[in-house]
């Protein structure tokens, strides 16, 4: 649709002085982000977990069994009081300058309560996730706007997780349950005053703002199987969750002339802007991972194939209603059609990950650890309006384990530290367009990711 | 393996551990706030938004000399060579309808040399450098006659002689506003052609620099089929057509070839600037949110180049009799994608 040259110059002043900038407030502010699951999703949790490449969800019995297979829970004797910090620094590129996305750091941490029922073993866990630059964030962008749309706002949450597992047949099948929270934000914008259509000087708002944060919250299921002494084979179900959010925008008062004056000219009284942004604000795929892992005394291997149905995302994009009720003024907001379906499509994710431990005396033991994961894209080419840019990813990793014995009598059980290094690549991916006046062109996407985790487990 | 000792210092290895831990905490808890990223370099193609380097009381980069009324500086060409920006420059006598072009050069696109003579008798140049080095301007006959090429060694004077590229079938036709475009071995030219009681539109002519040049047809028309935002039809903002092609033939990040076309669109009595593009060079696509200048002024032949990371576009307007000459927007956004 062509623009045309027809407009009123006083509607151009009216969207200046207050449609523009009320949008962008309620976007900034409150509208739906774009980018979708959470920190975990997309980094791990955990330093073990994230060392071994992900490949955990048949190993993990401290407090990141809550996200890689809750089952775990329920094979530990020991209660486990862990904490540790999640830092990661993305470097995001379009044509070769970086997009400057937001890194992700928190703390990381957890609860591990084991315990016997029946006979049977069984553990109960908390885990969370604390980001330290904030505790969520929510915004949307254009439609045209190029973002990394997995990397987006997808880290910036907090993620509180509680499971519990059992044994279901001793020393061969443990089930475990969970429930994730993460926050999200909803509100409202109320503006009320006087709004002169000549001179923004003579524009007089009062704002109110009341924003909400809620938790959505999603199940998870665990199964794991520890035929012999060395096998152990996990199944993990994650399920997805999309939650849409309806915005607020109301403004109301006098559109007025000389406002600035002691007797402005009232042309509208009680005129309403009304604004509602409704989009997918949260969306986390559903998933399926199924895990094998061989451990020996001083080794272990483990490989996991996760499923992601990334089908079922929706688009990202607020879809804009705007409603204003101008009087007798001719005056009308232009409508902004919904946003089309992203088109991701689902994916299959392989992870393997090795350890060996190189030290192990009764004060001392050191193992060391890699991993690796590919994460082909679930984005689509993205030839027309739309730049939900992403690419394949590969991830490597590097950790080590440092178990520390007899340390002290406050301690009596040992004191575990782990740590990680992450680097995942996102080879170049070049986006063309059909259109050639497409206003964004076509871009190449390519970028990084840097990290660190480490985690100090007390064991009581 | 040996035990090793028990370290004498335990206790006080573990409570460096928790206070480093809870140093941690306390130091990340600390960093709130922050700025949300993930906007910064985001691509630009050099088609909006443009930004005027002058202020509103001396809005112009170029003008006419004061004691030359009659003199219209207009239809402005812009080429980077070695760096620096070399502008061609129609001056136009309205007295008695003649016109030459003019050269001048600038090392920031802002600030130019004195204009000199390049070539006499022509109007609305464009000129392009070939891979030899050679400079060949096409330019319009002041009459709207024809359109002719001639070449320069060194792009400051064009003193061969002129070939003939279009020529009017009829009375009633003006070609004018020629546009240069080097492909290759071939020279394509980009025109406008009215004809009396038609809206103007963009034609094409291309051949080998020896000629002869062929019609290829038309790449744009009048603008057609716009729809308001209720779904009904409105006029187009270049509904009474289009004039004064600027082709620039230019490479995508994605390593693509594309036409840019920088236009002229009637509607009414006055013109404003659109943004067309094509991948073949004969169908253009219009840009989404046209006009891209529109000063309400009447602006005419936009002329855009590519400065190092900037873009500029030059065009001239005539405001008054008294306030006329070549004006200048910077897109100057630190992610330029599109180069040629």
């Amino acid at each position: 649709m062509r623009r045309s040259i027809t407009k009123l110059p006083i509607l151009r002043s009216l969207f200046l002085q207050i449609g523009l900038p009320l949008l962008h407030c309620t976007t900034a502010l409150f509208a739906g982000p774009s980018a979708h699951a959470n920190p975990v999703d997309a980094f791990g949790m955990g330093s073990r977990g994230i060392a071994l490449g992900g490949a955990y969800g048949a190993l993990a019995s401290d407090f990141s069994a809550n996200y890689y297979n809750p089952a775990g829970l329920a094979t530990g004797d020991d209660l486990r009081l862990e904490v540790g910090y999640l830092w990661v620094d993305p470097s995001l590129e379009l044509n070769g300058g970086d997009l400057d996305v937001d890194g992700v750091h928190g703390l990381q941490g957890g609860l591990v309560l084991p315990g016997r029922l029946f006979g049977h073993r069984v553990g109960l866990s908390l885990a969370i996730y604390l980001p330290d630059d904030r505790l969520t964030r929510v915004r949307a962008l254009p439609e045209r706007q190029p973002r990394f749309a997995l990397y987006d706002n997808r880290p910036q949450r907090i993620v509180l997780t509680t499971s519990a597992a059992f044994e279901a047949v001793p020393d061969l099948l443990y089930l475990g349950l969970g429930l994730t929270y993460l926050s999200d934000t909803g509100g409202r914008l109320d503006i009320a005053g006087v709004v002169d259509l000549q001179d923004a000087g003579g524009t007089t708002l009062i704002s109110g703002v009341d924003v909400t944060f809620e938790a959505v919250r999603y199940a998870s299921a665990g199964l794991l199987l520890t035929p012999g002494d060395h096998l152990r084979v996990g199944v993990t179900f994650r399920d997805a969750f999309d939650l849409a959010l309806d915005i607020g925008l109301v403004v109301r008062g006098d559109i007025v002339i000389d406002g600035a004056s002691e007797a402005p000219s009232t042309i509208v009284e009680d005129a309403a802007l009304t604004v509602i942004s409704r989009n997918s604000n949260l969306f986390s795929p559903r998933q399926l991972a199924l895990s094998f892992a061989w451990v020996e005394p001083t080794w272990t291997v483990a490989c996991d194939l996760t499923w992601l149905q990334w089908s079922g995302f929706e688009s990202p994009t607020s879809h804009l209603t705007v409603e204003l009720d101008a009087g007798t003024l001719p005056l009308s907001i232009p409508k902004t059609p919904p946003p089309g379906p992203p088109g991701f499509h689902d994916i299959l994710v392989p992870r393997f990950g090795a350890e060996v431990t190189v030290v192990d005396t009764p004060q001392v033991g050191l193992t060391l650890r890699a991993g690796y994961f590919y994460e082909p894209s679930p984005a689509p080419a993205q030839p027309g309006r739309t730049n939900y840019v992403d690419s394949d990813k590969h991830g490597l990793s590097f950790g080590l384990g440092l178990r520390l014995s007899e340390l002290t009598d406050v301690f009596p059980k040992p004191l575990l530290l782990d740590a990680a290094l992450l680097w995942i690549a996102l080879p170049a991916r070049t986006y063309t367009k059909n259109d050639p006046a497409d206003p964004v062109g076509d871009y190449v996407a390519s970028g990084s990711f840097v990290g660190f985790s480490t985690t100090l487990s007390f064991l009581f | 393996m040996t035990p090793l000792p028990h370290p004498p210092s335990a206790s006080l290895v573990t409570g460096a551990l928790i206070a480093g831990v809870v140093a941690g905490v306390v130091a990340s808890c600390a960093a709130l706030g922050g700025d949300d990223g993930g906007g910064a370099h985001l691509p630009n193609r050099g088609v909006v938004p443009w930004t005027r380097v002058t202020p509103n009381d001396a809005p112009f980069i170029l003008v006419p000399p004061a004691n030359a009324p009659s003199t219209r500086w207009r239809e402005p060409n812009a080429l980077v060579r070695d760096g620096a920006v070399h502008l061609y420059v129609e001056a136009r006598d309205t007295a008695d309808d003649s016109a030459r072009v003019l050269w001048a050069t600038s090392e920031d696109g802002v600030s130019f040399t004195a204009p000199s003579v390049a070539l006499a008798d022509a109007a609305a140049p464009s000129a392009a450098i070939a891979a030899d080095g050679t400079t060949w301007l096409a330019f319009a006959a002041p009459d709207g006659a024809a359109i002719g090429l001639v070449s320069s060694a060194d792009g400051a004077v064009f003193d061969g002689v002129a070939a003939e590229v279009v020529a009017t079938a009829t009375g009633d036709e003006v070609v004018a506003s020629p546009s240069l475009v080097i492909d290759g071995d071939r020279l394509v030219v980009y025109f406008t052609r009215a004809t009396t009681g038609s809206a103007p539109v963009i034609a094409r002519v291309s051949g080998p620099p020896s000629g002869p040049f062929t019609p290829d047809g038309v790449a744009l028309e009048a603008g057609a089929g716009c729809l308001a935002s209720d779904g009904a039809a409105e006029p187009c903002w270049d509904d009474g057509g289009v004039t004064s092609p600027d082709v620039r033939l230019a490479t995508t990040p994605a390593g693509r070839r594309v036409f840019r076309l920088f236009y002229r669109g009637v509607h009414g009595a006055t013109g404003a600037l659109g943004f067309a593009a094509s991948w073949d060079g004969l169908t253009f696509s219009r840009f989404p949110f046209n006009p891209v200048i529109d000063e309400r002024f009447d602006e005419v032949g936009p002329s855009s180049v590519r400065l190092g990371d900037r873009y500029l576009l030059y065009w001239s307007e005539e405001r008054s009799a008294s306030a006329h000459g070549i004006a200048l927007g910077v897109d100057d956004s630190d992610a330029p994608t599109d180069r040629w």
